[in-house]
């Protein structure tokens, strides 16, 4: 798992300060590797369940670049969903 | 002034959210509607209903919620209507300059309607939208049964309309074969399930944006469910809680609700990155418990954006309150009388559902997932009080009526640390971190 080589544009400490995402202009637009994740600051090399990859991306580019709250990333989601 | 009734005032006099999903019930009949014998016995058709209530009134299915709405509704919107419904929304479109606005075509189901008449509707409502609000992004969507679609088959004209309108389409799917003829039987009580695979087949192969909505029945085996329905390889599946609340209790099953989902999650949560497939109802999760938004209508706290328009053309509160009382969910607000900025402004149950945490109960504000819970999906937090609710009833009688747990709360319980656990395993940190950070915010 090789550390990431481009210029963090940004760095996002989530709610809990424990986790941060230095992020990139790769990972703005929901994807979030193992490369632009960081641990309390210290690059950490860590294999992370891709649910989690993803949705670190997402509230990474809320908090960088204020994304519209109603528009998922891979525009699968309609907010209001009933099957019946 | 009260407390609470200072607050609600403060809602009224604050800036006014706008709506951006627009669910239109284009059609009020469906090729799936619940039929029965001549002695009143339920025989087939699509049988979703708190079951207590199917067992003491033998009426089964989204067209029994005891409203019965439809009834009063014609069979199908009116081309007046549409033309109508397009220029309201537009005009809220452009008052608020919103950058995405998102329709959806629902029902009764929406492919009753020819191909022509499905792309007249889009075409309308693109261009109502667009005219008055050139910088809004206009988003398609339809939820279907499948069966129109696969009636016509690969070279159909409605699945070319939706390809050529860019609708995101929802597919109604329960799981495998028993899972769905458990309550989407055909109107004779037959099965299928051949015909809504095939639809998912055509979605499928045609490049749509597509995903998969289920209901979930506890007697299905939650990992059977999932992988099932990721066979069909939709862009997404939403596991929903059947609709249940303090008055109408949720179906009992062969495990909780709660275990049922957990399992589900983990399944989800372990998926290799190869794997297209998302779960945007607990990705809104994973997302609050990060510090994020939740995207979905029944994930935390989130206020209310979307608003219906019926096929009379009168304006709905979300389709789901129908499952509390008739009262809860109408507006007796028209759109030729009235604006979607009128319908924000003053609809009682709309300004009580976007009370925030004035709208939760006492136990939800002491809980310590208020922020990731917030007291569940609001439907499933009504109580029955002692009058029913009136349209005309001001907007304490709204909120008190949801001012409660959701009836899942035990679940939520279950599923919400198990879920954060999950994460905090993976990203090395103690359990408990990102609840504890999200009560400190």
């Amino acid at each position: 798992m090789g550390m990431n080589t481009l210029t963090p544009v940004a760095e996002v400490a989530f709610v809990a300060p424990e986790v941060q995402v230095r992020t990139t202009p790769e990972a703005l637009g929901g994807v979030v590797t193992s490369d632009t994740f960081e641990l309390g600051g210290v690059e950490t090399p860590r294999s992370l369940s891709p649910a989690l990859e993803r949705s670190l991306g997402r509230v990474a580019d809320e908090m960088v670049i204020g994304d519209n709250p109603n528009e998922n990333a891979n525009g699968s989601v309609m907010a209001f969903q009933s099957s019946i | 002034m009260t407390g609470e009734a200072f607050q609600q005032e403060a809602v009224v006099d604050a800036p006014l959210i706008p709506f951006d999903e627009i669910v239109v019930k284009t059609n009020t009949l469906c090729d799936k509607m619940p039929r029965y014998d001549r002695d009143g016995v339920f025989v087939g058709g699509c049988d979703y209903v708190p079951v207590a209530e199917a067992e003491i009134t033998n009426k089964h299915g989204c067209y029994e919620y005891e409203n019965n709405m439809w009834r009063s509704q014609p069979p199908r919107m009116s081309d007046e209507v549409v033309l109508k419904g397009a220029q309201r929304l537009g005009e809220h479109a452009g008052a608020h300059s919103l950058q995405d606005m998102r329709v959806i075509r629902h029902g009764g189901e929406p492919l009753l309607d020819s191909a022509e008449q499905v792309d007249w509707f889009s075409t309308t409502v693109r261009t109502g939208i667009t005219t008055q609000s050139p910088d809004t992004n206009v988003h398609m969507g339809i939820q279907t049964n499948g069966l129109a679609l696969a009636k016509e088959g690969k070279d159909g004209d409605k699945l070319a309309v939706l390809k050529q309108h860019n609708y995101q389409v929802g597919l109604s799917l329960d799981g495998d074969r028993e899972a769905q003829d458990r309550h989407r039987t055909g109107p004779r009580g037959e099965s299928d399930y051949d015909k809504v695979v095939y639809a998912a087949k055509l979605l499928r192969d045609s490049g749509v944006t597509w995903g998969i909505l289920c209901v979930i029945d506890t007697d299905n085996d939650p990992v059977a469910t999932v992988k099932s329905l990721a066979s069909h390889e939709p862009g997404s599946i939403s596991l929903l809680l059947p609709h249940a609340n303090h008055s109408v209790l949720p179906q009992p099953g062969a495990m909780s609700y709660g275990d049922w989902q957990i399992a589900a999650f983990d399944w989800y949560y372990d998926q290799p990155a190869e794997s297209r497939i998302a779960m945007p109802i607990f990705d809104s999760y994973m997302d609050v418990l990060l510090g994020g938004l939740s995207k979905h209508e029944g994930v935390a706290n989130r206020k209310t954006q979307e608003l219906f328009m019926l096929a009379n053309g009168y304006y709905q509160r979300v389709d789901t309150i129908k499952s509390t009382e008739p009262g809860a969910v109408a507006t007796g607000m028209s759109i030729f009388e009235h604006s979607m900025d009128d319908v924000a402004r003053s609809d009682p149950g709309i300004i009580a559902r976007r009370l925030g945490n004035a709208g939760l109960a006492k136990e939800c504000l002491e809980c310590p997932l208020l922020k990731p819970c917030s007291g569940g999906y609001y439907p499933h937090r009504f109580k029955s009080g002692k009058h029913r609710i009136k349209i005309t009833d001001p907007v304490e009688v709204f909120a008190d009526a949801f001012r409660h747990p959701t009836i899942y709360c035990d679940d939520q319980l279950k599923l919400i640390p198990h879920m954060a656990s999950r994460m905090e395993d993976d990203l090395g940190i103690h359990r408990g971190t990102l609840v504890e950070a999200l009560a400190g915010v």
